[in-house]
């Protein structure tokens, strides 16, 4: 799965136009898998691995 | 992020943070689950305004396991049902939508006194399962709650179900995630071990009975008293008596139905720890054991004076009790639940076995998530003081969750050995999680003071959305 093939898969998941009808255990699945493939993707690419410590701060 | 800011990758970078950014925004804001917030206050969820699930209680009633009991350990079958019961996956359409799983009714294995669901619940702890909200297909037009039972036990407790109607566990949990709750077929595994966690679960330990359900010396004279009369036949039909029903050698059952002038048959219950399992009766129609007693005295014209109404209810409070029914929840109890659900993972991987990985995956991440809620971030104002442990110990967490993801990508893609990899990582960061975690405790939600504080704030939140909500022009 490419990160461009997980954005697109989230852009579906959030395109509901009501809230109710969200799948939040995809769209929670999907994110973190988003975020798994940029920390694998950066050292790849000679970035250092993105931390939530990093990134929230 | 960026390691070494070279010009001609500054604008990768930028790219590259800002996507990373996002997602990790989206996390934060996907962290908070939908059913987190009691009572369920709006028509933000798929549950109807006014929804109480009690998931903010400050103790949670004590499970124990046979297995651990007796010297052993829980199997990986123990677990993998401890994981299914926890898991929302389970279940299907609108309990899978609001994030509620078997272990929402059933709290760690007993009831939910609190549990309210309007137009599906008569009264605080009952709840129509033949409702329309869960399942349409079961819908049989009438609200019609019944009690969640404690499933303490529940391998000494057939038949299943209010009315007896499945003698055999194993129908009767597949009947409920399917038919009460939309779910689809389990897996046989998944079955499996549904049934083998709910065995496994046992009776509290109670001092005051002895072998044979007996009393001991340790309960008092008016509890005594109670016992005889518990005992002693009908006067209007000597073939009855409570003991003959709820025998008390055999846990208190007989494994029958019967009218007891409650409006149809219905099994004999368990009366172990069943002063934890109010409201009583199939529908939770009384509060109180003097209610039930008195019922009964009208319904069989027992011509029971007042002392020995009160002897009654003092056996079976006597019968009922437990030894430390609740426990305090906070960071150990938390981790150890986490801790035996995930171990699921260390035989899942080498089995390479994705399904479970998925399923334990995606529980595990919840349930990490919802630990993470009860520290609240630096936004929260109602709570002053550890700010800078609060927010390592949300972010161990957040970790954490990232990290099990890790393994179940690994494994989607079938690389098991960097699935095995990830969970020998995941395990060291769990280890490492628990330092933060216990220095946050003292200003997590686990924390009374903080706890009302918190809810305080959230209620008036909520209040205040609602009062906007109903001037705006809709």
């Amino acid at each position: 799965m490419t990160t461009k093939e997980t954005i697109g898969q989230l852009v579906t998941l959030l395109d509901v136009g009501d809230l109710k009808r969200l799948e939040p255990a995809k769209l929670r699945a999907k994110s973190e898998e988003l975020v798994v493939l940029l920390q694998t993707a950066a050292p790849k690419i000679g970035l250092k691995t993105p931390t939530l410590e990093d990134l929230v701060q | 992020v960026i390691g070494r800011r070279r010009p001609d990758r500054q604008a990768a970078c930028f790219a590259s943070r800002r996507l990373a950014m996002s997602a990790v925004a989206l996390l934060v804001i996907l962290a908070t689950p939908t059913t987190r917030a009691f009572p369920v206050s709006g028509d933000e969820t798929v549950l109807p305004a006014g929804t109480e699930l009690n998931d903010d209680a400050l103790d949670r009633p004590r499970e124990i396991f046979t297995s651990e009991a007796v010297g052993g350990g829980k199997s990986y079958l123990v677990n993998l049902g401890d994981l299914a019961f926890t898991a929302p996956s389970i279940l299907g359409g609108a309990a899978r939508q609001a994030g509620i799983s078997c272990a929402t009714c059933h709290v760690n294995g007993a009831s939910n006194p609190k549990l309210y669901v309007p137009g599906m619940s008569s009264r605080a702890g009952n709840f129509d399962t033949t409702g329309a909200l869960f399942n349409p297909r079961t819908d049989n037009g009438v609200l019609d709650p019944v009690t969640v039972p404690s499933l303490r036990g529940a391998r000494y407790l057939a038949p299943y179900g209010h009315d007896g109607r499945l003698g055999s566990l194993r129908d009767f949990v597949r009947s409920v995630i399917v038919n009460e709750f939309a779910g689809p077929d389990p897996s046989p595994a998944i079955l499996d071990a549904m049934v083998t966690y709910i065995q496994d679960i046992d009776f509290l330990p109670n001092p005051k009975l002895g072998p044979g359900g007996r009393l001991t010396a340790r309960a008092g004279d008016a509890e005594h008293r109670g016992e005889a009369l518990f005992a002693r036949p009908f006067p209007n039909d000597p073939t009855l008596s409570c003991a003959a029903c709820h025998v008390p050698s055999a846990a208190f059952v007989d494994h029958r139905q019967h009218d007891v002038g409650s409006g149809g048959l219905f099994k004999t219950k368990t009366l172990l720890n069943a002063d934890f399992n109010a409201p009583y009766f199939h529908d939770g129609r009384y509060d109180t054991y003097e209610e039930v007693v008195a019922h009964f005295d009208r319904t069989f014209d027992l011509g029971l004076s007042p002392r020995d109404r009160r002897d009654l209810v003092a056996y079976l409070a006597a019968v009922g009790d437990a030894e430390r029914p609740y426990e305090p929840d906070g960071v150990d109890a938390q981790l150890k639940e986490i801790n035996d659900v995930a171990s699921v993972l260390a035989t899942a991987v080498p089995a390479r076995d994705g399904k479970i990985i998925a399923l334990a995956v995606d529980t595990v991440g919840r349930e990490l998530r919802e630990l993470a809620e009860h520290f609240p971030d630096r936004r929260d104002t109602a709570v002053s003081g550890g700010r800078e442990q609060r927010g390592l110990a949300r972010l161990a967490l957040k970790e954490l969750v990232l990290s099990l993801r890790r393994i179940d990508v690994a494994a989607a893609a079938g690389n098991f050995d960097e699935a095995a990899a990830e969970y020998q990582n995941y395990r060291s960061r769990l280890a490492g999680a628990v330092r933060p975690l216990k220095a946050a405790e003292p200003w997590s939600l686990f924390n009374p003071a903080i706890h009302d504080a918190h809810y305080a704030a959230m209620r008036q939140l909520f209040q205040t959305a609602n009062k906007a909500a109903a001037r705006s022009p809709r």
